[in-house]
């Protein structure tokens, strides 16, 4: 009996913990939607296709998905020079969006989870975004 | 050079429009007729040259040319910096006034007063932060125009001319072009701020194009001082974001390019009390492809000159009126962002009859002037570099 108060005690907590975490990645992929219609969506697009040639994919981005830390990189401090995604070539420059650290994590919960994207349930918080610094 | 094919793929139908134009004016001077002397003549990218002229630059966004030939440029982040002889000056001008730097938000633009020699005014546009009484919401911002006069490495005499009202918290779409007249008048380009309703809204500075006194003060022949509820700063409306502003050098009329929606940039005549459209006419949609409006057109708003689509992303613009360039002469050269190019669009009385490309994947264009000397500068924003544009 103990222990069944235990599990369904415990299997609650997680529940409402994944629950909670679930609502915090939706209530953050909401903002992100906002902050990607001002900042981003005139060059990856609507659907985050991009521009052939000129501006990146960003659905179904292999660098955007396998790396993260990356794309939290050049939403943080821009971009510039050449860089592959999906086998492509692009050399051109990002300026930094200048946003906040809850902004870029915002931004990245929503294109890690829109056009087909999925990152199952992970989510880029602040405090990430916080650790990644400047190369110089 | 590899990296210029993909570009003249995407511009090949314009590159062709182009030669087929050239080839028709052409054959056109074998006609007998090639003594008018207004027939544009060839300058090709093939005979013009490429120079950097600074570097080190952090996101510039506007050059200035000082009589001593020393440049003055604006960094978005907010300092305002020499060149001189070629070179950064390490030390950054103090005194600028407090940017907001969010978004396409920061320090923009730069102009000299047309008598700068005789009275030193600098005049430098910016997004400025939500001061106390101001009204808008709180963390907000608007653009603003001051202007003060250089003292070595500083700004001294720093007067707030004028702010756009009321602030808004969105990080886009600030405007922000400074251009004069030579009759007295100061004219801003204002963004609508990612409000696009309220460029139809005369009560609000959004999506505007003022005109002041050099002093900031307003006129009293300006077309909305006797409306109710307007802003009597206002002289056109109906803009999204003009980030290109020129006086004709011959009519004195005013050109400004805006940037559009999706397939919408426009290149507009900017005359007294007019309405522009944004967003009741558009020839854009929107970038999330949703429709803002299905007019292109309706009595008693403006048609653009010429529009974008797609999209170029215009920003800077210079008329030419240059003994080096004088095939040119009367024609405009307009910088992308977007598309990392300028285009040399010809003009013949409120016509483009013709867009060139030129310079493919430049860079980030984000000012184009024609300098003291006759050759055209280009500010670009992705070497954080200006370069001189002259005749091999």
């Amino acid at each position: 009996m103990k222990l069944t108060i235990i599990a369904i005690s415990a299997l609650t907590l997680y529940s409402s913990f994944t629950l909670n975490q679930n609502d915090e990645l939706a209530k953050s992929i909401e903002r992100g939607k906002m902050v990607y219609s001002e900042n981003c969506i005139t060059c990856h697009m609507g659907t985050g296709e991009g521009v052939p040639a000129a501006f990146p994919p960003l659905a179904k981005s292999d660098y955007l998905l396998k790396t993260p830390e990356k794309a939290i990189y050049a939403v943080k401090f821009g971009l510039a020079g050449k860089i592959v995604v999906n086998g492509i070539d692009y050399d051109n420059m990002m300026p930094p969006p200048g946003l906040d650290n809850d902004e870029i994590a915002d931004v990245m919960n929503y294109i890690q989870n829109s056009w087909g994207n999925n990152s199952d349930g992970k989510m880029v918080t602040e405090k990430m975004v916080e650790a990644v610094e400047e190369e110089k | 050079m590899n990296k210029y094919i993909p570009f003249l793929k995407k511009s090949f139908p314009v590159a062709l429009g182009g030669l087929l134009l050239t080839v028709s004016i052409g054959l056109m001077s074998n006609t007998g007729i090639a003594d008018d002397k207004n027939a544009p003549k060839e300058i090709t990218q093939a005979n013009l040259k490429l120079d950097t002229v600074a570097s080190g630059l952090k996101m510039p966004w506007a050059t200035a040319f000082l009589p001593n030939g020393d440049l003055l440029v604006t960094e978005r982040g907010g300092k305002l910096r020499l060149v001189k002889n070629g070179v950064l000056d390490p030390k950054e001008i103090s005194g600028v006034p407090q940017v907001w730097y969010k978004g396409q938000g920061g320090l923009l633009d730069v102009q000299l007063h047309p008598d700068y020699a005789k009275n030193g005014w600098i005049y430098i546009s910016y997004s400025s932060p939500k001061a106390e009484g101001e009204e808008g919401e709180e963390g907000g911002a608007n653009t603003a125009l001051i202007r003060a006069k250089l003292k070595d490495h500083a700004l001294v005499d720093v007067q707030k001319i004028f702010k756009a009202i009321p602030n808004v918290k969105g990080n886009v779409h600030f405007g922000g072009r400074i251009v004069f007249d030579k009759k007295g008048y100061v004219f801003l380009s204002l963004g609508e701020r990612g409000q696009k309703e309220n460029s139809q809204d005369l009560s609000k500075d959004q999506g505007k194009v003022v005109r002041l006194h050099e002093d900031g003060k307003i006129p009293t022949d300006n077309p909305f001082v006797k409306t109710a509820n307007a802003r009597p700063e206002i002289w056109s409306y109906g803009h999204r974001n003009p980030q290109g502003m020129v006086i004709h050098p011959t009519t004195g009329a005013i050109w400004e390019h805006e940037h559009g929606p999706q397939g919408g940039d426009e290149l507009n005549i900017v005359e007294k009390g007019k309405n522009y459209g944004w967003p009741l006419i558009t020839f854009g949609i929107d970038y999330d492809n949703s429709i803002i409006s299905k007019d292109t057109a309706r009595a008693g708003l403006e048609q653009p000159v010429i529009y974008w689509k797609p999209s170029i992303a215009p920003c800077g613009m210079t008329f030419v009126n240059s003994p080096k360039f004088k095939e040119w002469n009367g024609d405009l050269i307009v910088g992308s962002l977007k598309f990392m190019q300028l285009q040399h669009l010809v003009v013949k009385g409120n016509k483009v009859t013709k867009k060139e490309i030129l310079f493919e994947g430049i860079g980030r264009v984000r000012d184009v002037r024609q300098g003291p000397d006759g050759n055209i500068y280009v500010v670009l924003e992705s070497s954080g570099t200006v370069v001189r544009i002259s005749r091999k």
